[in-house]
């Protein structure tokens, strides 16, 4: 197996950024990063999907299992894109700005190619240790989506919520599997 | 290719020891860390997984979802600490295996996240089959992450290894 490295984004100052232009000749798409936002407690969910906002399908099932020390809790939702229940959250009352401990994404997307009228399903781990000094929470999300259009898509959407851009550290890597 | 190995270290005989990959590249964009062995006794036994050699109060914390034999998803668990291990790395009798990321592992402004997947098998009939999510931090903003180590009582053949992602 070949892994390449599709792209390196660092969307510091932007509260939305397209990766467009995704090679469908991949057999997985892995995402590794991790992200801060600009103005500290404030938060802003990140959301993660193919940006298409009139798809209705996008995000038709949106399900988080999550621990944190208050104990473990899963929930779905419907939703179309943004997610009703981001990838990550920052919104998370804080001890600490958030600003140095940024969250961590790990999301994988398995297929013969991105898209083309088959229901895809990414796995999305995130982690962030926010507040307290007893340490944060751990969230696994597995957000599943379908391409209505039936045309694929290409292009890969980070997203943040309430006003909120991302920091000048964050950093996004896209990776392809041959 | 996008992840390079950078390095891999091998137990050699059983005991307690340590095992570490110094003097990392820092010219990577994340770290893939993989721990894979056997305790050597029965049961199991908690992993001290350390970053930069660093051993100082409340520098590790770190948070786990835990499947422990028939109790899946409903353990967590969180510290700070002078390690990564506390409440997640464990090395069981029959096999393990852990997986974790250090995305952004040089940044000199941010504690260093750290997130993973593993699993645990013991010869205990009773306990600890284990999957487990874990994440965590290393509360230290100015200094990259240069090394890694593990240490516990392990069989010979259980390995560190790290792999550099462009």
């Amino acid at each position: 197996m070949s892994i390449e490295l599709i792209t390196t984004i660092q969307p510091s100052g932007s509260s939305l950024v397209d990766v467009t232009g995704i090679p469908t000749s991949y057999r997985k798409i892995k995402i590794i990063g991790s992200f801060s936002t600009t103005s500290g407690n404030a938060g802003g969910n990140l959301s993660f999907g193919n940006g298409n906002s009139s798809d209705s399908h996008i995000g038709t099932a949106n399900y988080a299992h999550y621990s944190n020390t208050k104990g473990t809790s899963s929930e779905n939702s419907t939703s179309s894109f943004p997610l009703k229940y981001p990838v990550a959250y920052t919104g998370v009352a804080a001890y600490y700005t958030i600003q140095t401990r940024p969250i961590v994404i790990d999301i994988e997307k398995c297929g013969s190619i991105l898209g083309n009228n088959e229901k895809v399903g990414y796995s999305i781990l995130s982690n962030q240790h926010l507040y307290s000094n007893l340490g944060g929470a751990v969230e696994y999300w597995s957000c599943y989506m379908t391409n209505a259009s039936n045309t694929g898509f290409t292009t890969l959407r980070f997203q943040l919520g309430n006003s909120q851009t991302f920091s000048s550290d964050t950093i996004f890597s896209v990776y392809g599997y041959l | 290719m996008a992840g390079k190995l950078l390095g891999t270290v091998k137990a050699t005989s059983n005991g307690t020891q340590t095992l570490a990959i110094n003097d990392l590249p820092q010219t990577y964009s994340h770290l893939e860390v993989v721990i894979h062995g056997v305790y050597p006794s029965t049961y199991y036994t908690s992993m001290v997984v350390r970053v930069n050699n660093d051993s100082g109060t409340n520098m590790y914390s770190e948070h786990a979802i835990k499947s422990v034999t028939t109790n899946a998803g409903n353990f967590s668990g969180a510290n700070l600490s002078t390690y990564w291990g506390y409440d997640s790395f464990a090395l069981g009798s029959t096999g393990t295996t852990w997986k974790f990321w250090l995305p952004d592992y040089t940044s000199t402004t941010r504690h260093k996240s750290m997130i993973g997947q593993g699993g645990v098998e013991s010869d205990s009939s009773s306990w600890y089959y284990i999957g487990a999510v874990v994440g965590g931090l290393y509360l230290n903003t100015s200094t990259a992450i240069s090394s890694i180590s593990v240490n516990t009582n392990m069989a010979a053949g259980t390995t560190l290894t790290v792999f550099g992602w462009l």
